[in-house]
């Protein structure tokens, strides 16, 4: 079974669930797998080529905050054991030119699997892609995910040194990946370096070499955008086969040709066999490369949901902010900035300490979009439709008739809502009668029955996906779910009193879900690429739940200031 | 290479943002071709290089459109990074392109660090209105709340077409003059903080 990397390097508890059981085991860190695994003997013999980056892991992982909850630890099964067979667990135990070699086999493979048809529909970026474009689309996604996989390889680093040596690492990756004329991979790397996330890690690019700065330059110099690529076209033109190309070019070019010799056009059919026949050429390519299958299969298990690579992004941009908390702007001089720069790493919003903060009404708006953009993703649908999260009105009274307990009744499900969490003017609107708010309720800040559906586990559809019932509790950043007692009912007293699972919600983002029933939410973990359908019996439920969940999420990322919210 | 700077006149660097299929590279090829569309090139270094006459003042437009890359999300930040002013198109027949603006608004904000980056919204498609699904209200307040221009273009009747490119290229010219004033100030204000190379 293919690993999931990027969960496996994510800095969250790590669930292992399998569907309709009742146990769960709560997976150890990352970093402790990797002790584990150690451990377990040298049946794992991976060349190690810089293994410092794991001793460091160790020792500044503790102080991670969300390592409190692992106290409440749940038996300690490893279930995970069976995907530490041939274990490669980070990149830098991988040589640069083992990686460039085995990207490069797995690159052209999926690019000679293009068609000219899939290039000429120039449709592999409409709705149909997938059917009309498919190898088009495949040949995208590697190279996203090979550039997501190299961002979140460099954030992974425990220390900054760490960091440094992975951006070192990968710099080489990108000189491997230019000998082998693998330009297709080399601009993921290289997108990947001048990210958001890594761009700005201004301390971690200063503790390279110069050799290595020179050498990225020289890199990137080659996908600079300017004169429409011709540093790329120059450099495609000067070079013989085999070669990767990178293919986004080519699909601008057709798409200009497609709007400028619309079909009819006497020229269309001349440009776009130019086109054509210049990838024809390089999918002519040939690699004299020895398959290394446990590489392959680690670079191979890079897997994400697709249309949630805005939220990784985002997540790994948060996790950028943290590691190296932004710090006044070079143009901003006075003593202000440099009080504020010993402020506590983490304890700011980000940009709060650019000078745009302290420019009265301008700096307002930046502050509004971009807190809310940043940290109420899960908004962004109902800020695009203008509407208020708690202002509409809704009917509770639907069912759903897929469900296998139909016998169900959702309307007597219980939310207790502790005063803290959503100002009482907001959500008086619009619940439900079905809905109680009880202030009592202190060790959690929400809970209520729900259901479950596993949409997608680990990059992977389940074979089996029913919805279950759950009693759901948050607290603190954690999600506790307790598995039923009987078959129906949504009183807590239906449900067992022992938890089932604990979730940390670091890594996961809630997005209320518009569709044939209104009392649906989703959970979505970008990292695992895993994804659950909640059903909470109405919509302010699910809305409530939705925005409780991205509340702790704020809360876990960056607090806010006092003045503005309280957290006890 | 480009032209030296004393001689070439002021280079105004504008980007196309929007989902696939919005009509972007449309706008664009009608922005620089107009008629005579015949003669674009997809490879010439200057395919996307105008000399246009903004207000009295001889000035070069760059467009770079990655029209046909939409997927190719990784790429985006370092070319925003590269942009001085954007323009952020969606089809008014096509609500999730409308969606989408959000993102890409969001994105260009984290990546270039200011919200005064000269940044129109542009609804295309404005010649298909009974096939319009994204009500103007709805554009308007977008924008209102971004506090960006809003404009309907239609890359079919040419509508509007030349003042999008114009009225970002006047938003980056006055940009550029109020940063040139501002470095030359004692005091930098904050509306001038612009995104400083922080590598290299």
């Amino acid at each position: 079974m293919p690993r999931d990397i990027v969960g496996d390097s994510l800095a969250v508890l790590r669930i292992v669930e399998h569907e309709d059981e009742e146990t769960w085991s709560l997976e150890e860190k990352p970093c402790c797998d990797r002790h584990q695994r150690e451990r377990a003997g040298g049946q794992h013999d991976c060349t190690c080529y810089y293994n410092y980056a794991l001793n460091e892991g160790a020792s500044t992982r503790p102080k991670d905050p969300v390592y409190q909850y692992k106290t409440q630890s749940l038996p300690a099964a490893c279930s995970m054991s069976q995907t530490w067979d041939e274990v490669i667990c980070s990149a830098l135990r991988v040589s640069p030119e083992d990686i460039a070699n085995q990207l490069t086999l797995l690159d052209l493979e999926c690019f000679r699997g293009i068609k000219a048809q899939e290039l000429t529909t120039c449709a592999w970026n409409k709705l149909n892609k997938l059917t009309v474009a498919p190898n088009v689309v495949a040949f995208t996604k590697r190279f996203n995910r090979v550039s997501f996989w190299t961002v979140q390889e460099i954030l992974n680093g425990q220390s900054m040194k760490a960091r440094a040596e992975t951006l070192a690492h990968f710099i080489k990756v990108g000189k491997k990946l230019l000998d082998l004329n693998n330009l297709h991979s080399l601009f993921a790397v290289v997108s990947a370096l001048q990210s958001a996330s890594i761009y700005r890690l201004t301390k971690t690019w200063a503790l390279l070499s110069k050799k290595d700065k020179q050498q990225f330059d020289r890199l990137a110099e080659l996908f600079g955008e300017k004169d429409n690529w011709t540093a790329l076209r120059d450099y495609l033109r000067s070079i013989s086969l085999p070669c990767i190309p990178y293919l986004g070019i080519f699909l601008t070019d057709l798409v200009y040709i497609d709007i400028a010799h619309p079909a009819g056009s006497p020229h269309r059919v001349a440009k776009m066999a130019v086109v054509l026949k210049a990838l024809e050429r390089y999918q002519t390519s040939e690699y004299d490369i020895a398959p290394i299958p446990t590489v392959a299969n680690y670079l191979n298990s890079v897997r994400y949901i697709e249309e949630l690579q805005k939220f990784l992004e985002d997540d790994q941009y948060k996790l950028s902010l943290k590691l190296e908390p932004p710090s006044p702007v070079s143009s901003c001089i006075g003593s202000k900035e440099s009080v504020k720069e010993i402020a506590p790493q983490g304890s700011s919003t980000p940009y709060s300490l650019s000078p745009s903060h302290r420019q009265g009404s301008g700096s307002l708006r930046i502050h509004g979009t971009y807190n809310q953009s940043k940290f109420v993703l899960t908004h962004r649908k109902c800020r695009s439709l203008g509407s208020n999260i708690f202002g509409k009105s809704h009917t509770d009274e639907k069912m759903d008739e897929k469900t296998p307990a139909g016998s169900v009744n959702l309307l007597d499900d219980t939310l207790l809502e502790s005063p803290t969490s959503v100002p009482h003017d907001k959500m008086s609107i619009s619940l439900p009668q079905s809905i109680l708010l009880k202030s009592e309720a202190l060790e959690c800040d929400l809970e209520g029955c729900v259901r479950r559906k596993t949409l997608m586990k680990e990059g992977r559809k389940p074979s089996l996906s029913s919805w279950q019932r759950y009693w759901l509790q948050i607290s603190g950043n954690v999600l506790t779910f307790f598995s039923s007692k009987s078959f129906k009912g949504c009183n807590r007293s239906d449900f067992r009193t022992e938890r089932c699972k604990i979730l940390s919600l670091e890594g996961w983002s809630a997005t209320y879900m518009e569709g044939d029933s209104s009392d649906m939410f989703q959970l979505a973990n970008h990292h695992t690429s895993t994804l659950y359908k909640f059903k909470t019996g109405s919509e302010s439920a699910a809305r409530l739940w939705v925005s409780k969940i991205d509340n702790v999420r704020n809360m876990t990322v960056k607090p806010l200031p006092v003045n503005l919210m309280s957290f006890e | 290479m480009a032209p030296r700077a004393t001689a070439a006149p002021t280079l105004h660097k504008v980007i196309m943002v929007g989902s696939g299929g919005v009509g972007k590279s449309a706008l664009t090829l009608q922005f620089m071709y107009d008629e005579f569309v015949e003669d674009y090139e997809p490879t010439k270094a200057d395919s996307y290089r105008k000399k246009v006459v903004l207000d009295g003042e001889e000035v070069q437009i760059d467009i770079l459109d990655t029209a046909g890359q939409e997927d190719y999300a990784a790429i985006r930040d370092n070319y925003f990074r590269s942009g001085e002013g954007f323009l952020c198109v969606f089809s008014i027949t096509e609500p999730e392109s409308f969606d989408a603006t959000q993102e890409f608004r969001e994105q260009i904000l984290r990546v270039k660090n200011d919200e005064n980056i000269p940044f129109l919204l542009v609804g295309n498609k404005s010649d298909l209105q009974e096939k319009r699904r994204v009500p103007l209200d709805a554009c308007t307040e977008r924008a209102a709340a971004w506090r960006v221009p809003y404009v309907e273009t239609s890359a079919k009747t040419r509508d509007n077409v030349d003042k999008v490119f114009f009225d970002l290229m006047r938003e980056i010219r006055s940009r550029k003059s109020d940063d040139s004033r501002a470095s030359n100030g004692q005091v930098k204000k904050g509306k001038s903080k612009r995104f400083k190379c922080q590598i290299l």
